[in-house]
């Protein structure tokens, strides 16, 4: 038998604005699984587990519970319960009443619908709040009473939509561990909405990253944190040190101001984005010989107990230290990179430090070749148009060894005219080669900041264009999310192509 | 320029001592006092032994419950279509339902009047049906807004979360969306039970001769007996400040019932 619960395959949402939020995503939940949907607002994990439990449809795709397609089925006829964001109890019914809304609509006979919302009460921590009154109770018994009033039902899928969101934080943490318990007491399986990484990380068997209505990455939490996929994720999760870097050689990798060797196997002159958590960073204060190098063997003030080899590292300065309660956080500037590790004891600002990376500690992304690429069609002989913008090209570049005949016609070496009227055309240029400017018309398109990740020396920039476009942009000078820039690129960058 | 409240707050108190304070204060020496100047109690039971009076208090009643019922029978399932129709232009639509509010209502009278009068022939033949006609007429919007307030606000999430515990829209309406739209109910149950006991005009326009309350209290003034005159207008003050007290018991659950007194539109 099938041991996935729920499958969802080639899901797709487009709501009637026309803004796709989910694309051809493609899921499965195991039974007795606790899964969490994670990601920033808009990305799409809401709007997943509506349709999980019906309240939106998808424009395309199946939703397949036991392998039956219930994505038209209405949500009563659905054996799922959902915990909503903001509680939604009925404010006109007792507590007893509000938990027993569901098994009436079952119509069980009274004496087991009593005995069903006692255990439940029970399980919640809130015997004796039967007769009370919905606003009578904090924000966080109302919570139990919505995971209560869900899971007397007991549903064979119990989503969770933000349910800790409304809490303050040291009551969504013990609400955590009870959700934790509850999970495992039940053996129902649970799919969890969360943007709240940490929240993820304690609850989740498995963690599904999303971002832009894709699947960025699913894996049990050290996965996703240990190996995360891209840049992405890597942020996303955690406190991350995130560089740009080239292979040189087999088993090295330049990136942070020098050369480490790497474990992975990767072809020389292949571009990667490396990553590095803190609490792998080894740092080591100023010998008394002046000596700033790293070495395994007396490290000090270092949290890790560094596995494997650590290797000669660089010169850094000490920029910040903050306690956090078990560890300092140093946060620390060699040249124009900076780096955060984790720390046993405090620097002082300014402190000469050596920073190392054990070889193990060292996680390689790829880095995305596909970003910035545009594809446009030529509409006279010095524009082409890419929807989003227009370009002013050269067909004397674009064709190789063209050149205009007698009557200004473009033809080719032999002398062939070339008819180059609706070809297509692609664009690419390089996020380094790119520039941001709150000047509109400095740029060849505008668009609003979308996503901000620190890597090492400098910003990656997702630019959000007005077609929902992403232009991918390294620029040194911090910007704010929703910033309008346009971007700006030297022609001579451009990497224009012929389809 | 600034005021103080206190400052600010005169024109008010001064309109509150002038027509309400005051008046209450005469009505109220006047109905416990006798033709020599007196205090008695004389008229509050002269007016529970008269058979007359008893009887048009309990048809005033009668006249105001089916106004109220006919106005809620017809003003919720306009209400809920306006509100939750999913008509891009609700509030336009809700414009039309209550704009007559913006005619004097003598005007709208003579006008149901003109049209009865067509359809009946005489108007002497239905007289209970006209008044009831005339009054629905009358006090429908007063039903519609309060109920149209409270079922645009309802709590979506609320409506889903009855669905995701197995409520089909039918059930959903009669267990979630119905008790929930409750004080707007109430609100607009006040707003038209209580004006419909006195609103005797509407009866005097449309030929219907048998005294309401407010015909009543006419005609003890009309006959200059000031006393028992008043009396009646304070013991229908004491049957108002009794369903106040009721609505509040009623519609006081849920506290959000600040969108029920709705009115936004005038």
């Amino acid at each position: 038998m099938n041991q996935n619960i729920i499958e969802l395959s080639h899901i797709t949402k487009t709501f009637e604005d026309g803004v796709t939020v989910i694309e051809d995503l493609n899921l499965s939940v195991k039974r007795g699984e606790l899964v969490t949907l994670l990601g920033p607002s808009g990305c799409g994990k809401t709007t997943l587990l509506r349709m999980i439990g019906g309240f939106d449809m998808p424009t395309s795709g199946e939703i397949l519970l036991h392998g039956q397609d219930i994505a038209s089925l209405p949500p009563e006829k659905r054996p799922i319960n959902t915990v909503f964001q903001k509680y939604a109890l009925f404010p006109f019914l007792n507590i007893y009443d509000n938990i027993a809304f569901g098994l009436k609509q079952k119509k069980l006979e009274k004496d087991v619908i009593r005995q069903k919302v006692k255990s439940v009460l029970e399980m919640v921590d809130l015997e004796g709040f039967e007769k009370r009154r919905v606003d009578s109770l904090s924000g966080g018994q109302q919570q139990r009473v919505a995971v209560a009033r869900a899971i007397v039902n007991e549903p064979e899928l119990l989503l969770l939509d933000e349910p800790l969101s409304a809490l303050d934080y040291k009551m969504r943490q013990e609400m955590q561990i009870e959700i934790k318990e509850m999970h495992r007491k039940l053996g129902m399986t649970f799919i969890y909405v969360t943007h709240d990484q940490e929240e993820a990380m304690n609850l989740s068997d498995r963690i599904v990253v999303m971002a832009n209505g894709v699947i960025q990455q699913e894996g049990t939490p050290e996965e996703i944190y240990r190996r995360p996929n891209n840049i992405f994720v890597a942020d996303f999760i955690g406190v991350s040190n995130i560089y740009n870097g080239v292979i040189t050689k087999e088993g090295a990798a330049k990136f942070c101001g020098q050369e480490w060797e790497i474990t992975p196997s990767l072809p020389a002159g292949r571009r990667i984005n490396a990553m590095v958590r803190p609490e792998s960073v080894v740092i080591r204060a100023e010998g008394e010989d002046g000596s700033i190098v790293a070495e395994k063997t007396g490290i000090d003030g270092t949290v890790a107990e560094a596995s494997g080899k650590v290797q000669t590292g660089i010169a850094a300065v000490v920029n910040e230290s903050l306690f956090k309660g078990s560890v300092y956080e140093i946060t620390a500037e060699s040249g124009p990179f900076e780096i955060t590790g984790y720390s046993s004891r405090g620097f002082a600002h300014g402190e000469k430090i050596g920073i190392s990376f054990p070889q193990e500690a060292i996680h390689l992304m790829p880095y995305d070749t596909t970003m910035n690429l545009y594809e446009g069609t030529i509409i006279d002989e010095t524009t082409a148009d890419f929807e989003a913008f227009t370009l002013a090209i050269d067909l004397k570049n674009l064709y190789k060894d063209s050149h205009q005949d007698a009557s200004g016609n473009l033809v080719s070496a032999e002398g062939k005219p070339i008819s180059w009227e609706g070809q297509k055309v692609s664009l690419n240029f390089n996020p380094a080669d790119g520039d941001l400017s709150d000047d509109e018309s400095a740029g060849f398109v505008c668009g609003n900041i979308d996503t901000i990740i620190y890597v090492g020396d400098h910003y990656m920039y997702i630019v959000r264009g007005d077609q929902d476009e992403e232009y991918y942009v390294d620029d040194e000078w911090l910007w704010n999310v929703g910033d309008r820039v346009s971007v700006v690129v030297p022609n001579d960058k451009f990497v224009l192509k012929l389809v | 320029m600034r005021f103080r409240r206190r400052t600010l707050s005169i024109p008010y108190v001064l309109f509150l001592l002038v027509f309400v304070v005051a008046p209450l204060a005469v009505v109220l020496i006047y109905a416990f006092t006798n033709g020599q100047g007196r205090f008695t109690l004389e008229n509050f039971f002269a007016f529970f032994k008269s058979s007359r009076t008893i009887a048009t208090l309990l048809y005033s009643m009668w006249i105001a419950f089916v106004t109220t019922m006919v106005c809620l029978l017809l003003a919720y399932p306009t209400a809920y279509v306006l509100a939750r129709g999913g008509f891009k232009k609700g509030g336009a639509l809700l414009l039309l339902a209550v704009l007559p509010m913006w005619i004097n209502f003598t005007l709208r009278i003579t006008a149901v009047k003109e049209l009865l009068d067509a359809v009946e022939g005489n108007l002497a033949y239905y007289p209970f049906l006209n008044t009831i006609i005339g009054q629905v007429y009358d006090f429908l919007p007063f039903m519609i807004l309060p109920i149209y307030n409270v079922l645009l606000s309802l709590d979506q999430k609320v409506l889903e979360a009855g669905r995701d515990l197995g409520a089909d829209p039918k059930r959903l309406f009669w267990q979630v969306i119905l008790p929930m739209s409750r004080p707007g109910i109430v609100s607009g149950i006040t707003m038209v039970f209580l004006p419909a006991m006195t609103n005797y005009v509407v009866l005097d326009m449309l030929y219907n001769s048998t005294y309401i309350m407010g015909s009543l209290i006419g005609s003890y003034f009309n006959a200059y007996d000031w006393h028992n005159g008043s009396m009646i207008s304070a013991i229908l003050l004491m049957i108002i400040a009794f369903f106040s007290w009721l609505e509040k018991k009623a519609g006081g659950d849920i506290s959000d019932s600040s969108a029920a007194r709705g009115g936004s539109l005038l």
